[in-house]
């Protein structure tokens, strides 16, 4: 009788004791999962802010008004904008300002930062739009590339630059860039 | 005594007789109990109850010891575990950050290069690198002592993708039809190299006028390790 009690008494510390540690290693395990996921915050990146501030500099292949003024990337992206609300603007050899500018961003970035699975970064977005310094006025896009999957990146670095426009009704058009690492 | 000390005497000379006598002369000694303790211990157990009970509450005292035991390690597992994983944590934290403030410095000392006199653009552009002063500067070995890295590159867009020895050296003489533009090189064998995007611009001529041809580039500067290995 005393026996019984013994061995049932025992077998219930045992219990006990199993389910502390199951509970606590799981605990920890929730834990872990809870904070690698925590952090959606993106780091700014010194290298994709100097990269977007050299990339407006850039001279197309695009002249407006004669040959060789050729607009930079930032004049381009302006000229799209103006595309964008109506007044049709194209290059001397009659592209799209829309066209050439696209063209050559997705050339300067795949030869800058190719994407690849087996490259150092695996996708890209970039995206240019016109923000109105009146709150109530949404954000226009005026651009926007994607290449790749932001899925099961390593880390997501990121970077903008403000370009000023003076003479487009006092607002900016901002353009950011994003990167997801393999 | 004298049995005793007669057999230990004995047994040296022939012990299995000497056992025989020993155990037929005192048998319950020998045994190890003798008639007189078992009747001690019957007139004992009845007539002291604590015998029996003492020994109950021992045992369940030792379960109440054991159980605090098993308690004690299962808490303090616990807390090891939580502590490991916080410390991991903070300290991988704390690494990511000293890795990213070296890199950010780094980077902006390579940065205000292309901001020095001796390499900015004239039209006031910040990040940007003027080609045509760049290309003055090469093989002047007195650069070596000016600037703190133990290399200093910059490669032109046209050299984007491709491997090192695929790199058109820059010279006076095909210069700007080239990739690699060496400031200098003190070609140490530890060496880690940071790179950092730029405006690379020259002036260009077409129609009878000059303008600025800008083009995305690379700047890398090398470090030398000297407390590598």
């Amino acid at each position: 009788m005393l026996d019984r009690k013994l061995r049932k008494g025992q077998h219930e510390i045992v219990g006990f004791v199993l389910i502390v540690l199951l509970v606590s290693v799981i605990g920890v395990v929730f834990l872990s999962i809870a904070l690698n996921k925590g952090s959606t915050i993106e780091p700014r990146s010194a290298e994709i802010s100097n990269f977007l501030s050299s990339m407006m500099y850039t001279t197309t292949d695009c002249a407006i008004n004669y040959v060789p003024q050729y607009r930079d990337m930032q004049d381009l992206i302006k000229e799209c904008y103006k595309d964008s609300l109506g007044n049709k603007r194209s290059c001397l050899d009659g592209r799209n300002v829309c066209r050439v500018l696209e063209e050559n961003l997705i050339n300067l970035i795949d030869k800058s930062m190719p994407v690849g699975e087996e490259a150092v970064q695996k996708a890209y977005n970039f995206a240019a739009f016109y923000s109105s310094r009146q709150e109530t006025i949404p954000d226009e896009s005026i651009i926007n590339l994607n290449k790749g999957s932001f899925k099961n990146c390593s880390s997501v670095a990121g970077s903008g630059h403000s370009l000023p426009v003076s003479s487009l009704g006092g607002g900016t058009i901002d353009v950011k860039l994003s990167i997801c690492k393999n | 005594m004298d049995v005793n000390f007669i057999t230990i005497h004995k047994m040296k000379k022939t012990k299995k007789g000497d056992l025989k006598i020993q155990v037929l002369k005192n048998p319950a000694g020998f045994l190890g109990l003798s008639s007189s303790k078992l009747a001690d211990l019957k007139i004992q157990a009845p007539t002291n109850l604590r015998f029996l009970g003492a020994s109950i509450f021992n045992k369940k005292g030792d379960l109440k010891i054991q159980e605090m035991a098993f308690m004690l390690l299962g808490v303090f597992l616990f807390f090891i575990l939580v502590g490991l994983f916080v410390l991991s944590i903070a300290y991988s934290n704390i690494r990511d950050e000293a890795t990213r403030i070296a890199e950010e410095r780094t980077l902006s000392a390579v940065t205000s290069i292309s901001d020095s006199p001796e390499l900015s653009c004239v039209a006031s552009k910040s990040n940007c690198i003027d080609g045509d002063k760049l290309v003055g500067m090469l093989n002047k070995t007195s650069y070596q002592q000016f600037w703190p890295f133990s290399s200093l590159k910059v490669i032109k867009y046209s050299g984007f993708g491709k491997k090192g020895k695929e790199l058109i050296t820059c010279t006076f003489a095909n210069y700007p039809d080239c990739d690699v533009l060496v400031v200098y090189d003190k070609k140490v064998s530890n060496e880690r190299t940071i790179g950092s995007f730029i405006a690379f611009c020259r002036k260009e001529f077409e129609n009878g006028y000059t303008y600025d041809k800008c083009e995305v580039g690379r700047i890398l500067a090398g470090t030398e390790l000297k407390n590598a290995g």
